[in-house]
């Protein structure tokens, strides 16, 4: 497979190097980012940790968060193999206050964004959805059902979220593989759909 | 965007740190890492975290000549490994490998691909990422 076009004359007599694109998966501490990478993941979620001195701001938060006992140290990430040529990532941002300088490497070059929400705490969803609307990256909101436990209509998450009309807000269940691929494919329609505008516009 | 600025964490010890780890890959050689990498990619970004790095054909040798960090590095990408990837696997800050990994491509060990600028406009790119996704 290394040599798989050595039939053909290249200009560099190297192994084809597959291209990586990227996904960023953000939302509050506890609200199962980790879970939902694991997901659709090929490989067990890694861990990077962050190089240096901590900045001790933010302090994690697990009074309103009961059965999350293991804390994400910085950032945890997953791989897709497309194709053989193409591998898609998703890098969760750190859960962390303290850790909140590491989203420009995080979402530098990335496609889109999902933010991950919990509308018990629907306020943890706000920094992501600010960040990436600055950056004017396409994102999706997907809210995380937790057992069933949606106490919410989506209208008002929506409200209450205050996002354009473009940007959708749908349900998932992050610990299931089909639930997370159709948030990954509604963040890719939306990924798509501006492309396509962004064509029409330049090539009339 | 503010990504393409200079990474807070690729700072000045982190190049220090890789032209000591990267010392003993070229004994002989004029013009030591440090000089030649400065701090600098080769790249007028930074690499991404996701950037795919992986051995060039014929580098047994040279990866054998590699220091201990290098060489863990190079080995750990004998397959396509995002930075991301082999920081976690060689147990070491991104800064740290994303410099280390820049020294090793101007070594000729490495090969490296990162995402293609203007990705977001790349329509069969992303085409072709949807029909993956729904395959799975």
């Amino acid at each position: 497979m290394a040599y798989a076009h050595s039939d053909r004359v290249d200009a560099m007599p190297s192994r084809t190097v597959p291209i990586p694109v990227k996904i960023v998966i953000a939302g509050g501490f506890g609200v199962g980012k980790t879970t939902l990478v694991g997901a659709i993941s090929e490989i067990e979620p890694l861990t990077t940790e962050a190089a240096m001195t901590h900045r001790s701001v933010g302090i994690d938060d697990t009074s309103k968060v009961a059965r999350k006992t293991t804390t994400t140290v910085a950032m945890d990430f997953g791989r897709i193999t497309v194709e053989k040529s193409l591998i898609l990532y998703l890098f969760g941002t750190p859960g962390q206050d303290r850790f909140g300088f590491m989203w420009d490497d995080i979402a530098g070059g990335a496609l889109g964004a999902v933010v991950l929400a919990d509308t018990r705490r629907i306020e943890d969803a706000f920094p992501g959805i600010d960040y990436f609307e600055r950056l004017g990256m396409p994102f999706v909101v997907a809210l995380n059902r937790f057992d069933g436990e949606q106490p919410y209509a989506l209208d008002a998450v929506r409200e209450a979220l205050d996002v354009a009309s473009d940007v959708p807000v749908i349900e998932c269940d992050a610990r299931a593989r089909e639930s997370v691929k159709s948030v990954v494919l509604t963040l890719l329609d939306v990924v798509l759909q501006r492309a396509t505008a962004r064509a029409r516009v330049t090539q009339p | 965007m503010s990504a393409e600025q200079p990474s807070r964490e690729n700072n000045g010890a982190t190049t220090v740190a890789s032209a000591r780890a990267c010392d003993d890959a070229a004994p002989d050689a004029g013009v030591r890492p440090y000089y030649v990498t400065g701090g600098r990619t080769r790249t007028e970004r930074p690499l991404g975290i996701q950037a795919l790095a992986q051995q060039l054909p014929g580098v047994r040798d040279a990866i054998r000549r590699l220091s201990f960090e290098c060489r863990d590095i190079a080995l750990v990408c004998s397959q396509p490994m995002s930075l991301a990837e082999v920081a976690a696997r060689v147990r070491l800050p991104i800064g740290v490998v994303r410099v280390l990994v820049a020294d090793l491509v101007e070594a000729d060990v490495l090969q490296v691909h990162d995402t293609p600028e203007r990705v977001q406009d790349d329509i069969s790119l992303i085409q072709r990422l949807i029909h993956g996704v729904r395959a799975l």
